[in-house]
């Protein structure tokens, strides 16, 4: 039964391949190609790609500024102007370990708030989770 | 290699060469065709239902993953575009009326068709293609022309393997009865 089934099989196959595809009209490509000049280009988005990784970011400062609600780091007296790149850098350290201390400091005084904390990392993690799933080559996906 | 091909050419047009995507469209535009004009049975129609899906494709390639081949997902977006334009256009399918099952065996029907010149042979086997009902004709393109194979065919037309099956193996009796008439005919005239 299989074996007639599979005969017929190729029977039909044998007879088929005498016909062939239909041919669209001349300049087919042309056109096409032509109607996607007004297209946007399909390329991969970074804020597409990167979604997680901004979430994350804006969940950041979306905390930070509720550590900070009048975004104080404004406040620091940071000197740029006549220092080396040096001394820029590490006036810029500074600013920023002091202004990392202070945010520790009030992390504890966050009461109820302080839960955005770990879902923002919990955000991080899930967008390097993503990161890396997806990153899995096109070409060794494909079947065939 | 052909389908390492079609990849490569998906990344290089998602990296920014758009001209990349001639050579998808020259590669697989007969085949579109085919499918679209098997089903909508009218060549101006399915020109315009081929050249909207690739632009479709064009524009969701981002979307294409590799799970599957690019012609698999591309033939599903021309297969859905023809399906939804018949709809559209409310045509009914043509469809082949109940036949008397005849006395003359498969093989029969195979041995005087090769009996017949080639030309002769194509000639009634596309007529007997066009016969069928619009998807089942598609169907049969694509799985005896372009040899897809079933899981191919059940991503591109989403219906499931198994039917996809019992959709083959009714089509094989209707070409068998199509064919048969066909020839009595040709053998009167």
């Amino acid at each position: 039964m299989t074996t007639d089934k599979n005969n017929h099989d190729e029977a039909i196959r044998r007879i088929v391949s005498h016909t062939r595809l239909d041919r669209p009209s001349e300049g087919f490509t042309a056109r096409i190609m032509d109607r996607l000049l007004v297209q946007p280009e399909p390329v991969k988005k970074w804020m597409i790609t990167y979604q997680y990784g901004i979430l994350a970011i804006a969940a950041g400062i979306a905390i930070m500024m509720l550590i900070f609600p009048a975004w104080t780091v404004f406040d620091f007296d940071v000197k740029m102007a006549g220092t080396s790149a040096a001394q820029m850098a590490g006036n810029l350290l500074s600013t920023g370990l002091v202004w990392a201390g202070q945010m520790f400091s009030k992390i504890g005084t966050l009461g109820k708030y302080a839960y955005f904390i770990p879902v923002s990392v919990a955000i991080l993690l899930v967008s390097v989770f993503d990161q890396v799933i997806s990153r899995k080559p096109q070409v060794d996906t494909a079947k065939g | 290699m052909k389908e390492q091909d079609d990849i490569f050419h998906v990344q290089s047009v998602l990296a920014g060469n758009t001209a990349a995507f001639a050579f998808l469209v020259e590669k697989h535009s007969d085949m579109a065709f085919t499918i679209a004009n098997k089903i909508v049975r009218s060549r101006e129609d399915a020109e315009e239902i081929a050249q909207d899906s690739f632009v479709k494709a064009y524009q969701s390639l981002r979307s294409f993953k590799g799970d599957s081949k690019f012609s698999t997902w591309l033939y599903r977006i021309v297969y859905n575009a023809a399906i939804s334009h018949t709809r559209r256009k409310k045509q009914d399918f043509i469809q082949l009326d109940e036949r008397v099952v005849s006395d003359t065996t498969e093989d029969e029907i195979f041995e005087n068709l090769d009996s017949l010149d080639t030309e002769l042979q194509s000639k009634l086997v596309n007529e007997a293609i066009n016969n069928l009902p619009a998807d089942e004709s598609a169907i049969v393109t694509l799985f005896y022309l372009k040899e897809n194979t079933i899981d191919d065919i059940s991503q591109i037309t989403g219906l499931s393997v198994s039917n996809v099956k019992v959709k083959l193996f009714r089509i094989r009796k209707k070409l068998y009865d199509e064919l048969q008439s066909k020839m009595k005919l040709e053998t009167v005239s």
